[in-house]
C-alpha cells in the first residue's frame, strides 16, 4: 500500500476509473435518474420560493415607507413650499392614490424591468441608473474586503490550527477575537488617523471607481476594505481553525491515516475540503452583511455605494428607489445563496461523481 | 447546569471573559461613588481637553467628562443591548422551538419568513425601523430584537429538530404530556446551551448596532449618554479632540472582548454536546 | 472624485516625506481645472430653477444661470443680464437687457425668455415653490426684444432683491429649451447663461461643468473645467482640501475654524453671513403661548457663551432678525428681552403661569450642529429657570411634517443666505406671511412692515419701518433669536480670485476663480 499519490487506488480515480478513495456511500443503478429528478424538483423549489420572498420583501419594504411620517413631496421640496406645490407634487406622483394601486403600478413595472425614477432624491434620474451607478462600487469594495479577509484568515485559520496550542495558535486567536470585538467604523477612523493624517499613503476620502481607474480604485478601496477587512478575517480565522481541529478527529482521517495516506494528503483531501464547507457557508452569510451593513463605512470614507443610496432614499422618502434598491439586494442575496450551495455542494467529497 | 459551572470554571478562555465583564459592571456600579462628574454636566469652558490627571479620558465637545460619559454609555449600550436580545431571544426562540416540534407547513412559512428578515441588510432594516418607531432607547432595543429574532428561531429550530428523536422526548410524549410541557421541561434545558452562546455573542453585536444607529444620529437621544452617541459626537470633532473617538471605541472594544470571551469559554465548555447537536 | 490619481501619486512622495503643507507640486494641471466642494449635502433633485427648494440646488444654480439683478459682496445691487432698469411709477419697473447673451446652446437671451421664466413662476399647473411668494408681480411683458417691463399690485420696495441670483427661483431660464425638452428634463439637463455647462451629473457624488465660452462677462470663467463633488462629510472636505485635492471648500465646520487659519497652504475667510439662527417657538400651545414664559426663556440664554458653545466663536450674537450685513434696516439697539439676564428671566418666569418644572420638547435635526444648537439652548434654559426642556431629534422629513401642521413645542433652526429684511420679517411675521407657520398676529407689525413693502426709498425710509417692527416683535418673542453665523470659506492659497460674499454665493463665485 502507497501512500498518497502513489496510491493505486487513487491514480485510477485520477484517471476516472474509478471512484475517489475512502469512505463513501453505496451505488445502486436507479438512484442515478431518481437524483436528477430530485434535483431538478429542488432547482425548481427553490426558484419559487426566491421569488415569493422577492415580493414579499417588496411588500413589506413598501409598507414599512409609507407608515413612516412625512413624504417625498416634503423631501423634494423642502420646507419652502408652499402648499398647492406640495398638492401638486403628490398629484403629479400619484401619492394620493391607495396602497395597493401604487404598490401594483410599480411592481407591474418592475417586472418589465422598469424600476422607475427617483422622485426626492435626484429628479428624473432613473432608478436603475442609480443603481448601477452604486452597486459596482459596493461590489468592489465588498470583493475587495472579501478578498482581504480570506487571505488573511486562510493563512492564520491554518496556522493557528495545524498549531494547535502553541504559541502561533494563542497569538492568532487572541488577535482574531480582538479584531472582531471592534466596531468596523471606529477602525476606519482609526486607520485614516494613522494611515491618512499621520503617514499620508492613502486618501482620506473620496473613491476612483473602477470604470475610471482600477490602480486608483485599489489604492483609494484600500482604507474601507480594510476596515471592513479585519473584523471578518477575525471570523473566518477562527470559524475555520474551529472546523480544522474537528475535521482532525473525525473517523475518516483517523482510518485515512491508519490506511498510512500521508499527513498532507490528508491535510488537503480530507481535512481541507471538509472544513470549508462550514467556512464557505460563513462567508456567505458575511457576504449579506457586506451588502447594508458596510453604510457607515461607505459614509466615513466617500464610497458612493448602494447602501448610501437606500439610505439617503430612505431619508428622502423616494419610494421607488427604496424598493428597486431593496428588490436588488435580496435577488444578490438569493444569488449568493445559490452559489454558497453549489460550492458547498462541490466541495462534499460524499456526492456523487 | 452543574457540569456547566464546573467546566467554566476550568476553562481559561472563559475566565478572562468573565474578569472583563465583571470589571465593567464594576466600573458601572462605582461610577456613581468615585466620579466627581455629573455625565451631563456642560462645562463651556473645557471643551475637548485632551487626557489629563483631571480627565483621564479627555473632555468632549460639551466639555463633558469622557471616562464618566464612557461608563455611564457603557451602561446604557448594555441595557439596550440587553433588552433587545432578550425579546428577540424569546420570540426567536419560540419560534424556533415550535417550528422544529411541530415541522410541516408551520415550519416551512416560519422559516420562510425569517429567512426573509435574515436576508434583509441588518442596517437598513433597522435604519427604516427607527425612522418608523422615532428615535431613542426603546426603538433601538426593538430594533436589534428584530435583527435577532430569525439567528434564534433558526438556531432553536435546527437544535429542536434534533433532539426532537431523542429518547426522554419519544417516552414523554408516550407518557401523555402536552406539548407545553415537552418542550419547556425536556427540549428546552437541552438546547439552551448554543443559545446562551448566541446570547453573549449577539450583546456584542447590539452595541455594535447601537452604535452604528446612534453614529448617524438615529439612535439614543441625548443627552443620555450611549456609546454610540459618543462616538458620533467624537467622531465630528474628530481632528480637534480625536481621544474621544478612539477611547470610546477601545471601551466599546474591551466590552465587547469579554463577552465574546465568555462566549468562547461557553462554547469551548460544551464542545462535545454541541458539536453532536450542531452537526 | 475629490482627489484624482494622477494628483495623488504625484503627490505621494512629498506627502509621505511628512508634510500634507507641502502642495506645490501636487496641484491640477494649471489653470485648467477647479475643484470646489459642496459640503454637507448630498441630495440635488432638480437644477430648474423654477422647482429648486433646497440649498444645495441653489448653490449649484447660481452657476449655470443669471439673473436681472445681482448682490455686489458689500449687499448693493447692481445688474446682471439688466444693464439698467428704471421705476416710471411705484408700480412700474422696466429693464433694459443686455445684448448679445448667449445661452450654453448658443440661442440669444432676449426678453422673451424673461417673460417665459416669470410667467412659469405664476402658473399653478407648473406648481413652483415659490408661486405665493411671487404673487405681488402681476405682469411680466417684453415691450421688444431687451426691453422687459414687471407691474407689481402695489409699489413693491423687495422686488429688486426677487430678482438677485440668491435662493429667489428668477434665474432667467432657456424658453425654447424647456419646450422642446420638457421640464423634467430640463431640471436634469439645463440650459442657462451663466458661466457653467452642465456635463456630467452623477447623483449624490459629483457635478462637472465645462467653461461657457460665450458667457457675457469677458475673460471669465477661468478655468476650463469645473468639479464639484459632493461631500457629506464636512472634515472629509477640509482633509481633501490641506491635501491639495480640491481648490476652494464652500462651508467650513466652524470648529475647524483655528486650525484651518494656521494652515500655510490654505486662506481661510470668515465674514459675518447672512444666516440667522433661533429658536421658533409655538405660540399656541403650552407653554410657549405665554410672552411672559417666552421673554424668560430669552433672557436665560448667554448669547455669547452660545456662541463659544455651539459655533465655537464662528457667529455675531444676535437679538434680533435682521443681520448686520444689511446694515441699512439693522436694529443695533440692544433689544430688553434678547440680553442675557437670569435675575430678570426670573422674575418673567414668576409672572408667567408656568413656573420651574415645566416641560417642554424642543426638537431638533440629529446632524452635528443642529443637534448641538438644541442641546446647548436647552441646557441653558434648564441651568437659569430650572425648567425642564428635553431634547428629542427627528430626521429632517418628519421633522417639517411636524411643524408645518404646527405639532411640535419649540424647534431650533435657521433661515440660510435671505438677502432682504422683507424675507426676514414679513414672510416670518406677518400674518399673512408664508413662513409663519406658528400663526403670530399683531396687527401694529402687519401695518409696518406693509407700510415698509411698499416704501420705495428703502435707505432712508424703509429701513426705520423695519427696525420699529423688528423692535415690536422682539417684545413679543415669539422666535428666540440666536445668532447669525459667519460664512465660512477656505481655499488653496494658490488660487485667485475668490470673493467672498455674506451670501455664499458659491456656483456664482466661482467663474474669476483659477490656481496660478
Amino acid at each position: 500500500m502507497g501512500s498518497g499519490r502513489n496510491s493505486r487506488l487513487w491514480w485510477q480515480h485520477k484517471q476516472g476509473q474509478g471512484p475517489a478513495p475512502g469512505p463513501r456511500q453505496g451505488q445502486c443503478p436507479w438512484t442515478a435518474t431518481h437524483k436528477k429528478l430530485k434535483l431538478v424538483f429542488y432547482i425548481l423549489l427553490r426558484v419559487a420560493g426566491s421569488a415569493a420572498m422577492l415580493v414579499v420583501g417588496a411588500i413589506v419594504v413598501f409598507l414599512l415607507l409609507h407608515a413612516v411620517p412625512g413624504d417625498a413631496a416634503m423631501a423634494a421640496l423642502g420646507d419652502a413650499a408652499s402648499p398647492d406645490a406640495v398638492a401638486s407634487f403628490r398629484r403629479e406622483h400619484h401619492l394620493n392614490d391607495p396602497l395597493l394601486l401604487q404598490f401594483w403600478s410599480w411592481a407591474s413595472a418592475a417586472a418589465h424591468g422598469d424600476l422607475g425614477q427617483s422622485i426626492s432624491l435626484a429628479g428624473g434620474f432613473s432608478t436603475a441608473s442609480l443603481i448601477a451607478g452604486s452597486l459596482p462600487n459596493t461590489l468592489f469594495v465588498g470583493a475587495y474586503a472579501l478578498v482581504m479577509a480570506l487571505a488573511i484568515s486562510l493563512a492564520a485559520g491554518s496556522i493557528a490550527a495545524s498549531r494547535h496550542g502553541r504559541i502561533e495558535d494563542v497569538l492568532a486567536t487572541s488577535a482574531a477575537i480582538v479584531t472582531i470585538s471592534m466596531p468596523d467604523f471606529w477602525l476606519g477612523y482609526v486607520l485614516v488617523l494613522i494611515f491618512s493624517l499621520a503617514l499620508g499613503w492613502f486618501p482620506a476620502y473620496g473613491f476612483t471607481r473602477p470604470g475610471d481607474s482600477l490602480a486608483g480604485a485599489l489604492h483609494s478601496g484600500f482604507l474601507p476594505a480594510l476596515a471592513i477587512a479585519v473584523p471578518m478575517a477575525g471570523i473566518f480565522s477562527r470559524m475555520l481553525r474551529a472546523t480544522l481541529l474537528e475535521t482532525f478527529r473525525r473517523a475518516y482521517v483517523v482510518s485515512a491515516r491508519a490506511m498510512g495516506f500521508g499527513r498532507g494528503f490528508i491535510f488537503w483531501h480530507y481535512v481541507f475540503r471538509n472544513a470549508l464547507i462550514p467556512y464557505v457557508t460563513a462567508i456567505g452569510l458575511q457576504a449579506r452583511y457586506l451588502l447594508g451593513g458596510v453604510v457607515v463605512i461607505e459614509r466615513v470614507f466617500g464610497v458612493p455605494g448602494i447602501g448610501s443610496v437606500m439610505v439617503d432614499a430612505a431619508f428622502a422618502r423616494d419610494y421607488g428607489v427604496v424598493q428597486g434598491c431593496a428588490v436588488v439586494f435580496l435577488l444578490i442575496v438569493v444569488a449568493v445563496n445559490f452559489c454558497v450551495d453549489l460550492l458547498c455542494g462541490f466541495l462534499d467529497p460524499k456526492r456523487v461523481a | 447546569m452543574k457540569t456547566l459551572w464546573n467546566t467554566l470554571r476550568r476553562n481559561r478562555v472563559a475566565q478572562a471573559g468573565t474578569l472583563i465583564i465583571v470589571s465593567t459592571l464594576l466600573a458601572i456600579l462605582l461610577v456613581r461613588l468615585f466620579s466627581p462628574y455629573d455625565p451631563n454636566d456642560k462645562d463651556y469652558m473645557s471643551i475637548l481637553q485632551a487626557p489629563s490627571l483631571l480627565h483621564p479620558f479627555g473632555t468632549d465637545s460639551f466639555g463633558q467628562d469622557v471616562l464618566t460619559r464612557a461608563v455611564y454609555g457603557a451602561q446604557v449600550s448594555l441595557l439596550i443591548s440587553f433588552s433587545g436580545l432578550i425579546l428577540g431571544g424569546l420570540v426567536g426562540t419560540l419560534i424556533g422551538m415550535a417550528s422544529g416540534f411541530w415541522g410541516g407547513l408551520l415550519d416551512a412559512i416560519t422559516m420562510r419568513f425569517t429567512d426573509l428578515l435574515y436576508s434583509f441588510p441588518t442596517y437598513v432594516l433597522a435604519l427604516c425601523l427607527m425612522l418608523l418607531l422615532g428615535y431613542g432607547s426603546r426603538s433601538v432595543s426593538l430594533a436589534i430584537a428584530l435583527v435577532y429574532v430569525p439567528n434564534f428561531a433558526r438556531l432553536a429550530r435546527s437544535m429542536t429538530a434534533a433532539v426532537r428523536a431523542e429518547n426522554y422526548v419519544t417516552a414523554a410524549r408516550l407518557m401523555g404530556q402536552s406539548p407545553a410541557r415537552i418542550l419547556l421541561r425536556e427540549i428546552l434545558p437541552n438546547i439552551a446551551a448554543p443559545l446562551l452562546v448566541q446570547f453573549s455573542a449577539g450583546l456584542g453585536f447590539g452595541i455594535i448596532l447601537e452604535a452604528g444607529l446612534s453614529f448617524v444620529g438615529l439612535g439614543v437621544q441625548p443627552p443620555t449618554p450611549s456609546l454610540g452617541v459618543m462616538m458620533a459626537d467624537g467622531k465630528d470633532y474628530f481632528q480637534k479632540g480625536p481621544w474621544v473617538l478612539t477611547l470610546t471605541g477601545l471601551s466599546v472594544a474591551w466590552i465587547i472582548l469579554g463577552l465574546n470571551l465568555l462566549g468562547d469559554g461557553l462554547r469551548d465548555a460544551l464542545d462535545p454536546q454541541l458539536r453532536r447537536r450542531m452537526s | 472624485m475629490p482627489i484624482g490619481r494622477r494628483t495623488l501619486l504625484a503627490g505621494l512622495p512629498l506627502l509621505a516625506a511628512g508634510g500634507l503643507r507641502d502642495i506645490a507640486h501636487a496641484a491640477a494641471p494649471e489653470g485648467q481645472k477647479l475643484r470646489a466642494a459642496l459640503t454637507g449635502f448630498s441630495v440635488i433633485n432638480t437644477l430648474d430653477p423654477g422647482k429648486a427648494a433646497v440649498n444645495p440646488e441653489f448653490f449649484i444654480i447660481w452657476g449655470i444661470y443669471n439673473t436681472l439683478v445681482k448682490f455686489t459682496p458689500d449687499m448693493k445691487i447692481v445688474g446682471d443680464l439688466a444693464e439698467s432698469w428704471t421705476n416710471p411709477d411705484p408700480t412700474t419697473w422696466e429693464f433694459k437687457l443686455r445684448q448679445g447673451v448667449k445661452f450654453h446652446d448658443g440661442s440669444e437671451l432676449t426678453s422673451e425668455d424673461v417673460v417665459f421664466t416669470f410667467t412659469r413662476l405664476a402658473d399653478p399647473a407648473f406648481g413652483s415653490p415659490v408661486r405665493k411668494k411671487m404673487a405681488p408681480v402681476t405682469e411680466v411683458t417684453a415691450i421688444d426684444p431687451y426691453t422687459v417691463r414687471i407691474k407689481t399690485d402695489q409699489p413693491f420696495s423687495p422686488l429688486l432683491t426677487y430678482l438677485t441670483n440668491t435662493r429667489t427661483s428668477t434665474q432667467i431660464v432657456c424658453k425654447k429649451a424647456v419646450q422642446s425638452m420638457g421640464a423634467e428634463q430640463y431640471g436634469r439637463t439645463p440650459i442657462g447663461s451663466g458661466p457653467w455647462k452642465l456635463t456630467d451629473w452623477r447623483p449624490n457624488e459629483r457635478l462637472t461643468f465645462a467653461a461657457h465660452t460665450e458667457y457675457f462677462e469677458p475673460g471669465l470663467p477661468r478655468c476650463s473645467i469645473l468639479e464639484v463633488p459632493l461631500i457629506r462629510d464636512d472634515a472629509s472636505a477640509i482633509n481633501a482640501l490641506a491635501a491639495g485635492g480640491l481648490e476652494f471648500v464652500n462651508a467650513t465646520p466652524y470648529a475647524d475654524s483655528d486650525r484651518l487659519k494656521k494652515m500655510s497652504n490654505i486662506v481661510f475667510s470668515s465674514m459675518p453671513g447672512l444666516n440667522a439662527r433661533f429658536t421658533a417657538l409655538n405660540i399656541q400651545k403650552p407653554p410657549f403661548d405665554d410672552v411672559h414664559f417666552r421673554r424668560a426663556v430669552s433672557m436665560s440664554i448667554n448669547r455669547d457663551a452660545y456662541v463659544q458653545a455651539v459655533v465655537f466663536g464662528q457667529a455675531v450674537p444676535s437679538q434680533g432678525y435682521i443681520p448686520k450685513a444689511i446694515p441699512w434696516a439693522y436694529d443695533e439697539t440692544p433689544h430688553e428681552y434678547a440680553q442675557f439676564n437670569p435675575a430678570r428671566a426670573k422674575e418673567e418666569l414668576a409672572k408667567s403661569k408656568y413656573g420651574p418644572g415645566t416641560e417642554a420638547i424642543i426638537t431638533g435635526f440629529p446632524d452635528a450642529w443642529w443637534k448641538r444648537m438644541t442641546e446647548v439652548f436647552v441646557d441653558m434654559a434648564n441651568k437659569v429657570l430650572g425648567v425642564n426642556f428635553k431634547v428629542e431629534l427627528l430626521d429632517a422629513r418628519t421633522a417639517f411634517t411636524k411643524w408645518s401642521a404646527n405639532d411640535g413645542q419649540a424647534w431650533p433652526t435657521g433661515w440660510i443666505a435671505l438677502c432682504d429684511p422683507d424675507e426676514y420679517l414679513f414672510d416670518c411675521f406677518h400674518s399673512t406671511g408664508w413662513r409663519n407657520f406658528t400663526k403670530y398676529n399683531n396687527p401694529e407689525v402687519d401695518r409696518l412692515l406693509e407700510a415698509a413693502r411698499h416704501e420705495l426709498d428703502r435707505e432712508t425710509k424703509g429701513g426705520p419701518l423695519y427696525k420699529q417692527a423688528e423692535r415690536l416683535i422682539a417684545d413679543d418673542c415669539p422666535s428666540i433669536f440666536l445668532m447669525n453665523t459667519f460664512s465660512d470659506s477656505a481655499v488653496l492659497a494658490k488660487v485667485k480670485g475668490f470673493e467672498h460674499t455674506p451670501f455664499d454665493g458659491f456656483g456664482a463665485q466661482l467663474a474669476p476663480m483659477v490656481a496660478t
